[in-house]
């Protein structure tokens, strides 16, 4: 049977950096997609409004 | 739709805001004390009151005794009115009594001497035990608010807080894994680059999701309320959520640049921490923009007065940290005092002034009466600004001199300050500017905390508690959504994906605490796994008893706070090390593969230690020890005189040698059958070289004598391996 250390050694450490930059640049441009553009400007505003609204019927 | 109604628990947050002023006051003047003692070497009073004792007590009680008890405040809070839910009271009263217990164990035993010798981690293991139960309370308590919230989306604030929730769970039982030696003795299973490793992946994200993450959470609920207007862009939030939770924990390892990390971990480290500069100035100029219009009632209000400047000093932390990341710039600044002012002007700056901010903005709300004084909270924002701009100040200057001093050469050659102690002796006028600043800044947390304290006593008899109408439980409403849909097949109005992917919290705290593992499995996994990272070196042997007993009082006694053990690959750091003309090795992974926990340190304000064996003579180390300034003129360093009266006890060190056996350190039969006769018999060597060297007789069984050998050890096993083979370029393969 394969041996942890050997499968994580199939990659150098270097290759790890860069697999790890490119894990990343893909979850940015995710959440970019997600978020960027106006269609949920909306929403975006109505969720802004939730500090201010919290106290509604509160003692103050 | 049918409404609720919910009470709000302000009590707890009166607790927890109380305890933030209290231990605020208590951990920023054994800050003070500590800042006066570099400055006057008289105010140490051995054993329990020294630099090395005091300082992990004042970095713990301002991290997760002040930071610690803020957080807890602006979470329940601000949760219970994002979510409209009242947390479970029981645990409200476990989580508030149980963490004070802890800062309470942790202000005895670290005087004591009991450590794990890790920064910021250096509570022993049963206080660790203790702080994972009360972290898994709160955790438990905040998530049944969320379970039984009446608010379907989680504002981003709520995000902040669950990512540090989940995060700093993660951290703290991970560096924290340890083999007892005893009730308040322990190891790190970790050892030498791998514990290097996991101590500022640790210590770096302590930074990230202890002092920051959760007070952008508190800054995204309080500035809004503040400034009575919404968050600028909420849309940069989102980013500056993700960006943030994505980034942080990769970027550990800028802590250790030039050190014998792999190199490969420490540009990943310098990477990711450069890219964290966008995100964070993100955060702070939605923060700013948040202002719009406001402007005018900055110049009144102190609340945004506090949370303006907190801002500001987000931004000015966040650009100098990618900044001192960057390995040319790391090269001057590690080791000296640049970092001390990096972490202040955060801490003062960024997470203080929040804190103060958020405090006056709750005061009148949880007292139920005015502020007692505007003037005076106006008064506490200059006098502390005034405090942090001279103690930021004081230390940039110090720094940059120490780390300039350090590498100059003159026009032959030599080493233009070879005597270290003329570096540190010239930074002695910078210290005492840095106490002032210190000073002010306390003296406006008093002004603060007698401010509050006069708002309390003008509270009503008994305080008003209205119960808030709210609408039904989101978990209660889909339940009657489902039964509707089974009896009148009729389908559940559409939700938009998006809205119901944010609205299902174990959904969204998962793919948090996935963005963590995978980012430190990433970064961890190749470090333990690639044996290459680590090469071994024949000659590197483990400590005898003896010298483990005298590495175990290095850590009592917090030498670390002050001295490295790593002489970094820099001509100037070898041939300031070096010894007989000779400059010396610089410091390789395969020498601390039996130290548990590493000793790299991150500050010198006295000399490296990672080649001081044979540097001096036992009689030496025996009279720096008694008194430093009787061998090295105007040395800051404390006295130890007690190591001189302290009997070593036998009784312990099997124990200790066993301990350290278990986690694979390879001593032979006769330490693992009778470690405490080998110690007593190397105590005697020791003993009568010492007499030899004109030293006093009868102290073979003092603690001096076990200190003395690790001492001289120290270094010892790389020289041999130099000698064995007379090409340096071999030592290291």
């Amino acid at each position: 049977m394969i041996r942890l250390s050997e499968l994580v050694s199939a990659l150098t450490p270097a290759q790890y950096a860069e697999l790890s930059l490119v894990l990343f640049l893909l979850v940015f441009a995710g959440v970019l997609v997600r978020h960027g553009g106006k269609r949920r400007a909306a929403e975006h505003a109505a969720c802004a409004q939730l500090p201010l609204a919290d106290d509604a019927g509160g003692p103050r | 739709m049918s409404r609720e109604s919910v009470r709000y628990d302000d009590a707890i947050v009166r607790r927890f805001v109380t305890a933030t002023i209290v231990w605020g006051a208590v951990g920023m003047l054994v800050g003070l004390w500590c800042a006066l003692q570099l400055a006057v070497p008289r105010l140490n009073f051995a054993p329990y009151f020294t630099f090395g004792r005091l300082r992990p007590l004042h970095t713990n009680a301002v991290i997760f005794a002040f930071a610690g008890n803020a957080i807890f405040a602006a979470v329940y809070y601000s949760s219970q009115r994002l979510l409209k839910a009242r947390p479970l009271d029981r645990l409200s009263a476990i989580h508030f009594w149980g963490w004070q217990t802890i800062i309470a164990a942790a202000a005895i035993t670290l005087p004591l001497g009991f450590t794990q010798g890790k920064e910021y981690a250096e509570l022993e293991w049963p206080i660790d035990i203790a702080i994972a139960v009360v972290w898994v309370t709160f955790a438990v308590n905040f998530f049944a608010m969320v379970r039984n919230r009446r608010e379907q989306h989680l504002y981003v604030a709520l995000w902040f807080y669950i990512a540090s929730i989940v995060t700093v769970a993660i951290l703290h039982i991970f560096n924290n894994l340890v083999i007892p030696a005893g009730l308040f003795k322990s190891y790190s299973i970790y050892a030498g680059v791998e514990d290097a490793f996991m101590q500022w992946w640790y210590g770096h994200n302590a930074v990230a999701f202890v002092l920051t993450t959760p007070f952008l959470g508190l800054m995204y609920y309080f500035l809004p309320k503040a400034a009575e207007r919404p968050v600028f862009s909420y849309r940069l939030s989102i980013l500056h959520f993700w960006s943030l939770v994505f980034i942080y924990i990769w970027a550990g390892p800028h802590h250790l640049h030039y050190t014998a990390l792999p190199q490969w971990a420490s540009t990943l480290g310098m990477l990711f921490s450069v890219m964290l500069w966008m995100p964070s100035w993100g955060g702070m100029i939605n923060g700013l923009l948040t202002l719009r219009g406001a402007w005018n009632r900055v110049a009144e209000d102190p609340v945004l007065k506090f949370f303006v400047v907190g801002l500001t000093f987000y931004g000015m932390a966040t650009f100098e940290g990618p900044m001192l990341s960057i390995k040319s710039v790391n090269a001057l600044s590690h080791y000296t005092d640049w970092n001390i002012a990096h972490v202040h002007g955060g801490a003062l700056g960024w997470v203080g002034f929040m804190t103060f901010g958020m405090i006056y903005w709750l005061a009148p709300r949880l007292f139920q009466a005015p502020l007692h004084s505007k003037k005076l909270a106006i008064t506490h924002f200059w006098i502390a600004t005034i405090g942090i701009v001279l103690y930021v100040l004081a230390m940039w200057v110090s720094g940059i001199t120490q780390g300039l001093m350090w590498r100059a050469f003159d026009d032959t050659g030599h080493l233009q300050y070879p005597d270290f102690l003329e570096t540190v002796t010239r930074l002695v006028p910078m210290y005492w500017v840095r106490a002032l600043g210190g000073a002010l800044y306390i003296t406006g947390l008093l002004l603060g905390a007698y401010n509050l304290f006069r708002t309390w006593q003008a509270r009503p008899a008994a305080y008003a508690e209205t119960d808030v109408e709210v609408p039904p439980m989101v978990r209660a409403a889909r339940l009657a959504a489902r039964e509707r849909r089974a009896i009148e097949r009729e389908a559940e109005p559409p939700v938009h994906w998006h809205r119901r992917w944010e609205g299902l919290p174990a959904l969204f705290t998962a793919l948090t605490a996935v963005a963590v593992i995978v980012a430190s499995a990433f970064e961890i996994v190749p470090t333990f796994l690639i044996g290459d990272n680590v090469p071994r070196i024949k000659t590197v042997k483990p400590y005898t008893p003896l010298e483990l007993y005298g590495r175990d009082i290095y850590l009592r006694e917090g030498c670390y706070n002050c001295h490295s053990q790593m002489v970094r690959p820099f001509i100037d750091e070898t041939v300031r090390y070096g010894q007989n003309g000779k400059p010396a090795e610089y410091s390789k992974p395969g020498e601390f593969v039996y130290d548990h926990p590493f000793q790299w340190g991150s500050k010198r304000t006295g000399p490296d230690l990672a080649r001081e064996g044979g540097r001096r003579d036992e009689l030496w180390h025996l009279r720096h020890l008694e008194n430093p300034r009787s061998t090295s003129m105007g040395s800051v360093m404390p006295s130890y005189p007690h190591l001189l009266d302290n009997d070593i006890p036998w009784d312990v060190i099997q124990s200790r040698v066993d301990a350290m056996a278990m986690l694979n350190v390879p001593y032979d039969a006769q330490a693992l059958a009778h470690a405490d006769t080998l110690a007593r018999q190397q105590a005697e060597q020791v003993a009568a070289t010492l007499v030899g060297n004109g030293g006093p007789k009868g102290m073979a069984g003092k603690e001096v004598i076990a200190l003395i050998a690790y001492l001289q050890r120290l270094g010892r096993d790389i020289q041999l391996a130099q000698d064995a083979q007379p090409d340096p370029k071999g030592v290291a393969q």
